[in-house]
């Protein structure tokens, strides 16, 4: 299966804390969306992977996500991806999908695979 | 051009909900505040009124739905009472805590156990700190007036707080008098529609309602707290804009009644509060130095302004229909600490009265000065620091 977890995909900008002054942020409880103060993902144990090849783009997961961690690539090939540093694992995004698309993998895995992934691509630069 | 109609508290109120144009209405009946609600259905059925008007199935739905409301940019009333209170009372930080200037009407109405469902104070009082202003008010007119002045006071940008309007179960609620109701023009001139960033909006996107961990917390609750206290200086405003577009002028946080040169002063809230100037006036002819201090607004505490109004009397008493168990009235802890805080020593005492709909007698009232009388002539020792009215044995060790 493809991971389009990561890669070469539209980001949300981030501003963390050190950057935002209290007078910016808690004059009420509603702020710019995509603007977050720090990511929020440690308590995952699985991690949603989504198949390109069996993906139709239906956008199901997108609209079922709790947490909008789930985006539009606005690329062709596959439709969206997970947002790693948001996901927290619940797994509504497989439930939901009608073409069996998205496998929940173990995150400890995941997680060394992905360094195993970024050692190595640093590796080829070095 | 407004008209006078003969209405009750709560018919009165609807009045003002009425002319404030509220977008939705979430509504769960309870007395003494019911006929609130029904007038309102009235209202939004003949095309009076043009609301989404929502009968939900509980107290704690009211409010949630209202918050849901003021999400989406909505102006949101809602109505309730006693035990309805309590049961949305982990809504209210909700709403405070969201900055949604929602507006509710709570019938002051005793709280159970025994069963009990007249009016008396302990209600709001009890929930005096989840961020909501509250204010008490002691006629059909004030309360007419204070629905729509509540809406401009709440959705002022420098406020964007919840407000409270409480009146007194059936003493205020179901007593009727002459009321003169604006006209829509009137109301439209004094209170523009809501507009408001604190909201949902496809154009641009916002994440409301979040998380806030403990590196940014206290920034918020901070200035939840110093916004409401200068809630009391755009009340002031609110109040000058209302004269100048409706005709009737109120006396800010606080309604004073010969305090300047009073001796003795009886502090109190709600409708109590006419029946306590009539024995006042009777006083002043025979030459007593007497005066009445009616708080309008609770929440935030006028402190300055009390202390102003009574800090040189010689002995004042405070008149409230609750009690906090194990400790006194929250009203007299709050004049107390307002005082104390401003290193005024004048002597202090507590009159607990009305409790489950009890009636407060002018002989009553009469007794409270005289006790003060006492108090301002050194027999402090005399009068405890906390009397229950009515009762003939005092208890306690105390």
């Amino acid at each position: 299966m493809s991971d389009y977890s990561k890669g070469t995909v539209l980001r949300i900008p981030r501003v963390h804390a050190e950057t935002l002054e209290p007078g910016d942020y808690a004059d009420d409880t509603c702020f710019a969306a995509g603007w977050l103060a720090e990511t929020n993902a440690g308590w995952r144990l699985k991690r949603p992977v989504i198949d390109a090849d069996s993906c139709t783009g239906c956008l199901q997961c997108y609209l079922y996500c709790p947490d909008g961690a789930i985006r539009k690539t606005h690329a062709p090939g596959v439709a969206v991806f997970v947002d790693t540093d948001f996901c927290k694992g619940c797994g509504i995004c497989k439930t939901v999908c009608a073409f069996d698309s998205i496998a929940m993998v173990d995150e400890a895995a995941a997680k060394r695979e992905d360094a195993a992934r970024a050692a190595a691509t640093e590796g080829e630069h070095a | 051009m407004s008209e006078k109609k003969f209405l009750s508290g709560d018919e009165a109120f609807a009045e003002g909900v009425r002319l404030a144009r509220p977008q939705v209405i979430s509504a769960y009946p309870i007395t003494p505040q019911t006929v609130v609600v029904e007038r309102l259905s009235e209202m939004v059925e003949r095309g009076d009124l043009d609301a989404e008007y929502l009968h939900v199935e509980s107290e704690h739905s009211a409010l949630s739905a209202a918050i849901g409301a003021a999400a989406a940019g909505a102006r949101a009333f809602t109505a309730t009472s006693s035990q309805g209170l309590l049961y949305m009372a982990e809504c209210l930080t909700y709403a405070a805590g969201g900055r949604f200037p929602i507006v509710m009407m709570n019938a002051n109405r005793s709280t159970c156990l025994p069963w009990n469902i007249y009016g008396d104070q302990r209600d709001s009082l009890s929930l005096l700190d989840h961020g909501w202003i509250q204010v008490y008010a002691e006629s059909a007119q004030e309360a007419l007036d204070l629905a729509l002045m509540a809406f401009r006071l709440g959705e002022d940008d420098r406020v964007r707080t919840p407000v409270m309007v409480c009146l007194d179960g059936f003493a205020l609620t179901h007593t009727y008098e002459t009321v003169s109701v604006p006209s829509p023009e009137e109301a439209d001139a004094f209170l523009p529609p809501y507009e408001t960033s604190n909201r949902f909006d496809f154009e641009h996107p916002v994440n409301i309602g979040y998380t806030a961990g403990p590196a940014y917390s206290r920034y918020y609750k901070q200035r939840e707290h110093l916004d409401m206290l200068a809630a009391a200086r755009v009340v002031d405003e609110v109040e000058a804009e209302f004269a100048r577009t409706i005709g009737r002028s109120y006396p800010g946080v606080v309604d004073a009644w010969h305090c300047d040169d009073a001796d003795e002063i009886v502090v109190t809230l709600g409708s109590i509060a006419g029946e306590v100037r009539d024995v006042a006036a009777r006083l002043r002819a025979e030459g007593r130095k007497v005066g009445v201090l009616r708080i309008r607004y609770l929440r935030p505490l006028p402190g300055p302004e009390i202390v102003a109004a009574v800090g040189g009397a010689r002995a004042v008493a405070v008149l409230e229909k609750d009690v906090s168990f194990g400790a006194e009235g929250t009203v007299f802890t709050n004049v107390n600490s307002a005082l104390h805080r401003a290193g005024c020593a004048v002597p202090t005492r507590n009159f607990i009265g009305g409790l489950g709909g009890d009636d407060i007698t002018e002989d009553q009232v009469l007794q409270i000065f005289d006790a003060l009388h006492e108090v301002a002539a050194g027999d402090a020792a005399q009068v405890p620091d906390v009397t229950f009215l009515n009762i003939s044995d005092q208890g306690g060790d105390r």
